[in-house]
């Protein structure tokens, strides 16, 4: 059954997620051609003092794509849930209510882990072919946090999406907001490297927010 | 679990309160707020503040109260104010009983600033050193940065990205000569080429010794300079001013802030405490005294330094509005560059 539950997901959101793949393979592809044309024109010398001195990243245009294509993902997944009302049949599967719930955003927010993967490596063989690995390391750890934001704003964009009261999803949308900011709160290099373990921790626990508007779907409120 | 998404669910709602509820007070109610500019006058042995009357018109006030105009200002500020003087034909042969000239009086200003997110910042470990003897009159930025690992010294070159391991080899041995204990613990350098000299790193080692290591044609120049006993260095920085009379400042771990000769002597000042994590710090320095402005969590206290032996000649702290805070949670902070929960 589950497997079934992950087969639909892909037929909904395969388009959303190798748009994904490719955009942010682009974008990552961007953003090391852009390096090596500043390096080309300034030398590197400069590229490192700019990383060393002015704690710049140089791959600050890629910050909110995995954002957006966390929301897009959502939207993908749950809009036609929650427009053509299959959610309730989906609750009545042979299987509970939480296990498949669960199964549709865990398939979501690993299968957008997944697109992320080769942009991010293609950004990490890049960067490491041009620069020293320290600072690769401080680059990475930067973007790592854009594309936690990423999970984070999937998980959000369902929990609203998922609500099936409009009133609600005004304040829910607000709050969902709010955290998010927390991602991009700095882009700086390293800002974050005190806080991203608990923020991965935090970003996590909120497959459990969606489950909330599940409730309330099956409990018929409208 | 529908229990365990609510409280999750309360978990962030409670969070998102303290922390945006004392944001949005503070940014609905606070208000910019100037500290009138500082210093400290010799020849008077009082501190001068520059006002603004209600004409809009500048004036000096002493620290008793006494009011100046602003050419008066000038003259009990020569130092400072020494372009203004000289352009008006106003520069005395001689102040506090010695005389003096323009390009002496030059010679002796400085100005010198550290703010705590300067230290509490996420760092590379990759600094430049630059090289000292060039035989340029400009300084360059190397072609390679170097780090201070358990290893040893490394540097890699920027261009090639690759490592010079002859190099980092050459001295990391001179340095082990020389006693150093590797990995270094604090790390200070003014990069910079808007400067007319280099006095390359002042590095605090493991073992809490302090070296200071220059770059001299390219190979290391290492002197380990003897602290006094007890003096635990904690912080250092830099200093590169035109009459080179200092290599730099430290800081102990008992908050003392000593001056770095650029022999190699070590001057505990007067400033009664400065802690280089938490404090902010402005050093405007002359022939005879140097004003120093110290902010310490919102207060401000002005300490004036005799020049010569860095003696507490007098202190004066302003008073500051009180702002009512809700105490609450933030994410960034004045004092460093990590976003991390703080109350």
């Amino acid at each position: 059954m589950i497997k079934s539950i992950f087969y639909k997901e892909w037929i909904k959101t395969r388009l959303c997620l190798i748009s994904t793949f490719v955009v942010l393979t682009i974008v990552a592809v961007y953003c090391i051609v852009t390096l090596g044309r500043v390096i080309d024109l300034h030398g590197a010398a400069k590229v490192w003092q700019m990383m060393i001195l002015k704690d710049a990243v140089f791959v600050t245009l890629l910050t909110y794509f995995p954002l957006v294509a966390g929301i897009f993902m959502a939207a993908a997944q749950f809009f036609p849930e929650m427009s053509r009302k299959s959610l309730k049949l989906m609750l009545h599967l042979p299987v509970s209510g939480e296990k498949a719930t669960l199964s549709m955003l865990a398939f979501g927010a690993v299968s957008l882990l997944l697109s992320f993967l080769p942009g991010a490596v293609f950004l990490y063989v890049g960067l490491s072919m041009k620069i020293a690995p320290v600072l690769v390391w401080r680059v990475m750890l930067t973007a790592a946090v854009w594309y936690l934001a990423g999970i984070a704003a999937y998980f959000l964009s369902s929990f609203v999406i998922l609500e099936p009261v409009w009133k609600f999803r005004i304040p829910e949308a607000i709050m969902s907001v709010l955290l998010l900011r927390v991602f991009f709160l700095s882009s700086s290099a390293c800002a974050y490297e005190k806080f991203i373990i608990s923020l991965t921790i935090v970003t996590i626990s909120m497959i459990l927010l969606p489950w909330i508007s599940v409730i309330r779907f099956r409990e018929g409120k409208q | 679990m529908s229990k365990l998404s609510k409280i999750f669910l309360i978990h962030l709602l409670v969070f998102l309160a303290i922390w945006l509820i004392p944001w949005s007070y503070a940014f609905l109610t606070s208000r910019p707020e100037g500290r009138p500019f500082t210093l400290y006058s010799a020849q008077l042995g009082r501190f001068m503040q520059m006002e603004v009357g209600a004409d809009r018109k500048m004036y000096w006030m002493d620290d008793e109260g006494v009011e100046y105009s602003d050419s008066q200002g000038d003259s009990l500020l020569p130092c400072f104010y020494m372009r203004q003087l000289v352009g008006d034909g106003l520069f005395p042969d001689s102040i506090c009983g010695r005389e003096v000239n323009p390009a002496m009086v030059r010679m002796h200003n400085f100005i010198y600033s550290h703010r705590p997110m300067e230290v509490n910042s996420p760092s590379s470990g990759l600094y430049f050193l630059m090289e000292t003897s060039s035989g340029r009159v400009d300084l360059k930025m190397p072609s390679d940065v170097c780090s201070l690992g358990k290893e040893g010294m490394m540097f890699y070159d920027m261009e090639s990205n690759r490592e010079n391991e002859q190099l980092g080899k050459v001295f990391t041995d001179v340095l082990n000569d020389e006693g150093f204990s590797f990995p270094a613990r604090f790390v200070a350098a003014n990069t910079t080429t808007h400067k007319s000299y280099d006095n390359g790193f002042l590095i605090i080692d493991s073992a809490g010794e302090l070296f200071n290591l220059r770059r001299v044609k390219n190979l290391p120049s290492v002197r380990r300079i003897e602290l006094p006993d007890g003096l635990n260095p904690v912080w250092a920085a830099v200093t590169e001013y035109e009459d080179h009379a200092t290599l730099g400042y430290i800081c102990s771990d008992d908050n003392k802030f000593y001056v770095v000769g650029a022999d190699g002597d070590i001057t505990l000042t007067g400033l009664p405490t400065f802690n280089p994590f938490e404090d902010e710090i402005l050093l405007i320095g002359n022939i005879f005294a140097h004003t120093v402005r110290l902010d310490r969590n919102g207060k401000t206290t002005y300490f004036a330094l005799d020049a010569h032996d860095f003696s507490l000649l007098k202190s004066m702290e302003v008073e500051c509005s009180s702002v009512v805070e809700i105490p609450g949670l933030s994410f960034t902070s004045p004092y460093d560059g990590y976003v991390r929960p703080r109350f």
